[in-house]
């Protein structure tokens, strides 16, 4: 007879959790601004550093949680542009999404704001 | 203005440093008015608030370090305190003529700028070559390193390099600092033998004036060490072009008896070579020559761009795997990067300006380190042999890449080797190979009698013993003085701004 190794619920959540929140992206993708005048390329120039948020989609897309990006402005309050964006996904959160049939997709999106006009 | 993002976990561009911060700190030219102001008002106020901000860290026993792109793969950024980006200090201000000093060429006027520390390679070449302005000519820069997404200080500061094989690295073109350290006021850093701007200039930046060749040369090449560099006078040049033949396959033999004739590279501005060190005989030269700027040439292309049409790339990590795979050899892989290398990352016949030819800037490689030093061009055809000899014993997949700099001034300048410096530099895996090579690379050079120096933002830690090897124990006192001078001896004070690239090195008291 084989033996199989079932873990409790509350177990596979955790290890699950453990896994979307600790470890490093499994698969990313950038959207960057590129291009300049008269070729002059002027890619990948942020003026901030990385900010990041974690975020879920539930049931396919019925209850979304927006990312809103409150870091792009100067101290003044005036607003950047937003220079470029990764969205990350780890190991857990792809299992997440496989083992809940996509009810559950979690993801992390980084951002960096592009600079003020000089 | 001055805004607080709290502690964060940071990285830097590729990924070979991660640092937990108790705060991240965004400093900019806005104001709390609201309403545009003056030049020198931008200034000041930006001096204003990096000096507040160096008190408050000295009152609160905290470390301070001033950071522009992040390029740097090295530790030279690191702090665990405070990280003060400066990406957002972007301005360009030209000169007004009643702030010159008297002995300040009249011919050199219209070609100097100010610029703010964070302003990058890339703004600053669109600022200087399409001016908006009719009264300004269009400029150029007199040198850059391959990219163009650095921060003008954060690229001296790391003394970043091209292939200047006429003129230097980016250091040398600057002829004026201005420097905030918490002293009482910022400070107007000149060359004793070189005056740029008069007194009318220093107090309307509020600034004290110092003009000590020693302590200007130390400043250059300081790695935050001094405190924040909140700008820079720099020299350019009317805007030119350079051109560059196809690339051309040399031997081994050719390529040293080039090297070794100054008449072969007198007249020309941009000299590189690229090899594979699993190649025995094959060099390829890359060679510019600056000509007249001419309109009706086609723009080219940028380089170094790893994303295809369709915007397909290598993913962050895949470079690092690939470069890992078990069971395929160093040399088969050298293979393909090199084949790579020259249809993507070389100056092959065209022609542009230096901010259409100098581009890249879009790369993500996470886990790849970039690795670079200089030796004599003496030592060139030496250096090569050792290269390929480790490369092969510990077969490593690697390209290699060596560009030609005249030496500079800077007292920790790298590339100042006599009579030219050649930069040896390669990407590398960053995993304990990288360290391993390095040392047997070192170890290397020295049994063979060839000096050498490593570049700041790119290798691992310097010792006090492998400082003194590079530079000499009477630069390494100069820097520590012109270090202790510019603090006023306050050692508390010095302390914000040590690292742990400069305790390793002996550097923070
Ligand atoms: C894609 C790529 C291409 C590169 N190409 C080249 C090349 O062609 N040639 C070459 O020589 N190097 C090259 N480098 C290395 C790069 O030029 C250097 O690391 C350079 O120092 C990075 O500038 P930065 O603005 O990113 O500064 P950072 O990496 O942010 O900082 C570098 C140093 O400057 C200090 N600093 C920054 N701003 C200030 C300030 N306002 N006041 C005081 N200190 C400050 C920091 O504390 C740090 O010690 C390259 C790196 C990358 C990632």
């Amino acid at each position: 007879m084989k033996k199989y190794l079932i873990l409790p619920k509350p177990v596979i959540i955790i290890v699950l959790c453990v896994l979307i929140f600790s470890s490093n992206a499994c698969t990313t993708i950038h959207a960057y601004q590129v291009g300049g005048p008269q070729g002059r390329e002027m890619g990948n120039q942020p003026g901030t550093e990385w900010e990041s948020k974690r975020t879920n989609t539930f049931l396919w897309g019925a209850v979304r949680q927006d990312v809103q990006i409150k870091n792009c402005s100067l101290g003044d309050g005036s607003r950047l542009n937003i220079e470029e964006f990764k969205i990350e996904k780890n190991f857990g959160s792809i299992l997440a999404n496989i083992l809940t049939l996509g009810i559950w997709e979690p993801a992390k999106i980084s951002w960096r704001c592009a600079k003020p006009k000089n | 203005m001055i805004r607080r993002n709290g502690a964060k976990t940071w990285k830097n561009i590729h990924v070979t440093t991660k640092l937990e911060l108790e705060d991240l700190i965004d400093v900019d030219n806005s104001n709390a008015q609201g309403h545009s102001v003056s030049n020198y008002e931008i200034l000041n106020q930006t001096s204003d608030d990096i000096n507040s901000l160096i008190k408050e860290a000295k009152l609160n026993n905290k470390h301070i370090r001033a950071i522009g792109a992040a390029w740097a793969l090295s530790k030279v950024q690191t702090t665990e305190n405070w990280l003060i980006n400066t990406k957002l200090l972007n301005k360009c201000i030209e000169v007004e003529s009643d702030c010159f000093h008297v002995d300040y060429p009249t011919d050199k006027k219209p070609l100097l700028v100010i610029a703010q520390c964070g302003v990058s390679v890339a703004e600053l070449n669109v600022y200087l070559e399409l001016p908006k302005s009719a009264n300004q000519i269009a400029r150029s820069l007199k040198t850059t390193g391959i990219g163009a997404g650095q921060t003008i200080v954060g690229a001296v500061s790391g003394n970043t390099h091209g292939a200047a094989v006429n003129f230097g690295a980016v250091p040398d073109f600057v002829v004026a600092i201005q420097l905030c350290n918490g002293t009482d006021s910022p400070i107007w850093i000149e060359r004793s033998d070189y005056h740029v701007m008069n007194q009318v200039f220093v107090d309307r930046v509020n600034s004290k004036l110092i003009q000590n060749s020693d302590i200007f040369n130390a400043v250059l090449v300081g790695f935050g060490a001094f405190g924040v560099i909140t700008a820079f006078a720099i020299e350019t040049e009317p805007l030119y072009q350079l051109t560059f033949p196809k690339i051309e396959e040399v031997s081994q033999n050719k390529l040293g008896s080039l090297l070794g004739s100054p008449d072969f590279y007198s007249g020309l501005h941009h000299l590189e070579f690229v090899f594979n060190p699993y190649e025995d005989d094959s060099f390829y030269l890359i060679a510019g020559t600056k000509v007249k700027y001419e309109t009706g040439h086609p723009i080219p292309a940028p380089l170094w761009i790893i994303t295809n049409k369709l915007g397909y790339a290598p993913g962050d990590w895949t470079t690092k795997i690939l470069l890992k795979l078990p069971f395929v050899s160093g040399k088969f892989k050298s293979n393909v990067q090199f084949k790579e290398y020259l249809k993507n990352a070389v100056l092959s016949n065209v022609r542009g300006t230096s901010g259409q030819l100098y581009t890249a800037t879009i790369t993500y490689l996470e886990g790849y380190n970039e690795t670079a030093f200089a030796v004599s061009i003496d030592d060139a055809i030496t250096t090569i042999s050792i290269l390929k000899q480790i490369t092969r014993a510990m077969k490593l997949p690697l390209v290699i890449q060596a560009r030609v700099v005249k030496p500079g001034k800077a007292t920790f300048g790298f590339t100042n080797l006599l009579p030219k410096a050649v930069v040896f530099e390669f990407g590398i895996v960053n995993d304990s190979t990288y360290p391993e090579f390095e040392q047997m690379l070192i170890d290397q050079l020295r049994n063979a009698n060839v000096k050498y120096t490593l570049h700041w933002s790119k290798n691992s830690l310097v010792s006090r013993e492998r400082l003194v090897e590079m530079y000499g124990q009477t630069n390494v006192d100069i820097w520590k003085n012109s270090r202790n001078t510019l603090f006023n001896n306050d050692t508390e004070l010095m302390r914000v701004f040590n690292n742990i690239h400069l305790e390793e090195a002996e550097l923070d008291m």
